[in-house]
């Protein structure tokens, strides 16, 4: 097993990774920016070291630096999270050309799964059923046009080095498609470096659903259920939850069976995830993509099976054998997760950086907190909003939905707003409750149900804000008495002001 | 005191007196409330309205702007003294008046896409802000002239920060 590794990540995958080390006896060395000197993962890990300013392609981006202090504080792997390079093959070759283990699956397989055509070429082969649509990029207009006809309407344009949600388009009717070719084209270039883009097939009413799969270097390899992600606002995963509401024993079966094939052919050897949308009339599932990484939302598989996710992705770098058989693979009860971010639900998601001057915790059976902040902590700008996670576990999806209210009703943050009562809302949701959603359900009919929710105890709201406001007037009133005896010559009502700005501060 | 509370665009009379120590009536429109208030923590009031309890968090954001938690929901309220809202529509309220952008949060000046001297419309992108990996575009509330921009671009700013100005069109 290894002795030190090193986290080439921040915030609240960072922590999670350092406490998996913690427990396998491991020493963990920390990087971090400028800016996050007082992150959660620096105070929490063995050691830290500076890699420079706060912008991440200054630092948690920059391979160079990360492998540099790998050296220097002798690690023997690293461990990237998820984002910055946790799937970038460049990186992961520049590890064993420096002999340090990258904890993830083999550079080949990070390379064909990290491209959207080649990975399909791939696992069409083993008879993984993918979205109808091309295996190749679009060349031209004209190359456009054809496979329009062919594909029929709606359908999706989506780039080629794109994923998690990015660099896609839905397409309605011939008309409007040149325009979103051009479009896709110049977002792939800004956003991924990489122009090539391709067609598929647009799945009415989708659901998006992935099945978890470890691997080691010995050729096992096994599914551990699936995750149900169709919670999602513009096409980002806001709540996921283990097992899926309308994934049956039978489809379970179905779909790890496909993911199996799918990591196969790329002799996946690590924890990885492969990504399916599901038809939400006909059940029918496909292939998307497959991500060569722990994903963020791991802990509700781990909540639902007991198996420790990121635990097993270190011993199988560490060259250990797979030690849980497919059979061994039990799910018990159901898990939700609360991505919390720091973004305002009430004002179109704007982020909200700031400091957390009060938090509550929400505790109690059932809980897990996968926080990366803190009291006192700021939560920088450079950076994604996700500041914790909020996994809860129930005996079934009912218990899991009752005891997440709960939960969510305990939870504090002050100093900044979160995205806590978007998800306490949502768990009021008849449309949830029941499992009656996809990917679009967030964006519009959640929206529109949320937007004209009833305000009921807007009276009390304003109660509240009419002391406060009373409240402050009256010691601004105490206040300029007594600075007016000075006689500073200021006019009071000017001073007024002034103190006020002061105190709320 | 006397305030007029806006909320959603409309606006109610509130009326606060302190009967003792901690016990408030408060009068909004024509109704009213006995409201038994203890402060349980910095912006944290503990309400008792008819033996009801509630417990509301209470920040005030910007002059005369609170933001107000209670249970799952979240409200932005003003509360201004009534005198002084009468006082400020005179000089600067209205839509038909000079406008101040502010920023709205922390972030980078990511790109200035108006400079003093353009025209603008009611609803066009002045000034693309990024903050967390997002770009936040600040548009223009009315239809006028950008009359100053206070910001560069790549300049980092907090909320609050005045960006620019927007003129009216001359009548």
């Amino acid at each position: 097993m290894f002795k030190k590794v090193l986290i080439a990540n921040r915030g609240e995958i960072a922590v999670r990774v350092v406490r998996a080390c913690k427990e396998l006896g491991i020493t963990t060395v920390a990087v971090y920016s400028e800016v996050d000197r007082a992150s959660l993962h620096v105070r929490v890990a063995d050691e830290a070291y500076c890699i420079g300013p706060a912008p991440s392609n200054q630092s948690y981006l920059v391979m160079d630096k990360i492998i540099d202090v790998a050296r220097e504080a002798k690690v023997d792997a690293i461990h990237p999270g998820y984002g910055f390079l946790s799937e970038n093959a460049d990186f992961a070759e520049l590890c064993v050309k420096n002999d340090i283990i990258f904890i993830g699956p083999n550079t080949r397989a990070i390379r064909i799964m990290g491209n959207k055509t080649s990975s399909r070429v791939a696992v069409a082969e083993m008879n993984v059923p993918l979205v109808p649509g091309m295996k190749e990029n679009l060349l031209n207009e004209e190359h456009c046009q054809e496979w329009a006809a062919k594909i029929g309407y709606p359908l999706m344009l989506k780039a080629a080095a794109g994923g998690g949600g990015k660099g896609m388009r839905k397409v309605d009717n011939p008309e409007g498609l040149l325009d979103a070719f051009r479009a896709t084209k110049s977002e792939a270039i800004k956003s991924f470096n990489d122009d090539a883009i391709y067609m598929e097939r647009y799945i009415e009413s989708p659901r998006h659903i992935e099945i978890q799969v470890l691997g080691d270097k010995h050729g096992n390899m096994i599914h551990v259920g699936e995750r149900e992600c169709s919670i999602q606002r513009r096409h980002q995963k806001v709540l996921e939850e283990a097992p899926s509401p309308v994934v049956d024993e039978e489809m379970r079966k179905r779909m790890g069976e496909a993911a199996l094939n799918a990591a196969r052919t790329v002799n996946y050897d690590s924890a990885g995830t492969v990504e399916f949308i599901v038809s939400g009339e006909s059940r029918e599932f496909f292939f998307l993509e497959m991500n060569t990484r722990l994903q963020v939302e791991h802990p509700v598989t781990e909540m639902v099976t007991g198996i420790d996710l990121c635990k097993e992705m270190i011993r199988i770098a560490a060259g250990l054998e797979l030690t849980i058989k497919q059979e061994d693979v039990k799910l018990r009860g159901h898990a939700i997760e609360c991505r919390i971010s720091a973004e305002d639900p009430d004002n179109d998601f704007l982020p909200t950086p700031g400091k957390i001057i009060g938090l509550r915790i929400p505790g109690g059976p059932g809980i897990r907190d996968e926080s990366g902040m803190y009291e006192g902590f700021e939560v920088p700008i450079y950076y994604d909003p996700l500041i914790s996670k909020l996994v809860v576990w129930g005996s079934d999806r009912e218990d899991a939905i009752a005891r997440c209210r709960r939960a969510l009703s305990e939870y504090i943050v002050k100093g900044i707003k979160t995205t806590i009562p978007f998800h306490a809302r949502v768990m009021q949701n008849e449309h949830f409750i029941s499992g009656d959603f996809d990917t679009d359900f967030i964006d519009t009919q959640f929206n529109m149900e949320d937007a004209v929710r009833e305000h009921s105890d807007e009276k009390v709201a304003m109660i509240g804000a009419a002391i406060k406001a009373f409240r402050v007037d009256q010691q601004n009133t105490r206040m300029v008495k007594t600075t007016d005896k000075d006689s500073s010559g200021l006019n009071p009502w000017k001073l007024s002001g002034r103190i006020r700005s002061h105190n709320n501060r | 005191m006397a305030y007029i509370a806006t909320f959603k665009d409309e606006d109610f009379r509130v009326k606060v007196e302190e009967s003792k120590s901690g016990v408030y009536c408060v009068r909004i429109n024509d109704e009213d409330y006995q409201v038994d208030c203890f402060k349980a923590q910095e912006n944290i009031y503990s309400l008792i309205i008819d033996h009801q309890s509630y417990e509301v968090d209470v920040d005030e954001i910007d002059n005369d702007i609170y933001s107000v938690m209670l249970k799952d929901d979240h409200f932005d309220i003003q509360i201004i003294d009534e005198k002084k809202k009468k006082l400020a529509e005179k000089f600067t309220g209205g839509r038909g008046k000079r406008q101040e952008i502010k920023s709205p949060m922390a972030g980078n000046i990511w790109k200035l896409l108006k400079i003093p001297g353009d025209t603008v419309k009611e609803g066009e992108v002045l000034i693309i802000l990024e903050a967390m990996k997002m770009e936040n575009e600040i548009r223009s509330p009315i239809e006028g002239v950008v009359t100053s921009v206070e910001v560069e671009e790549g300049s980092t700013v907090s909320a609050g920060t005045r960006l620019c100005q927007v003129d009216p069109h001359e009548k």
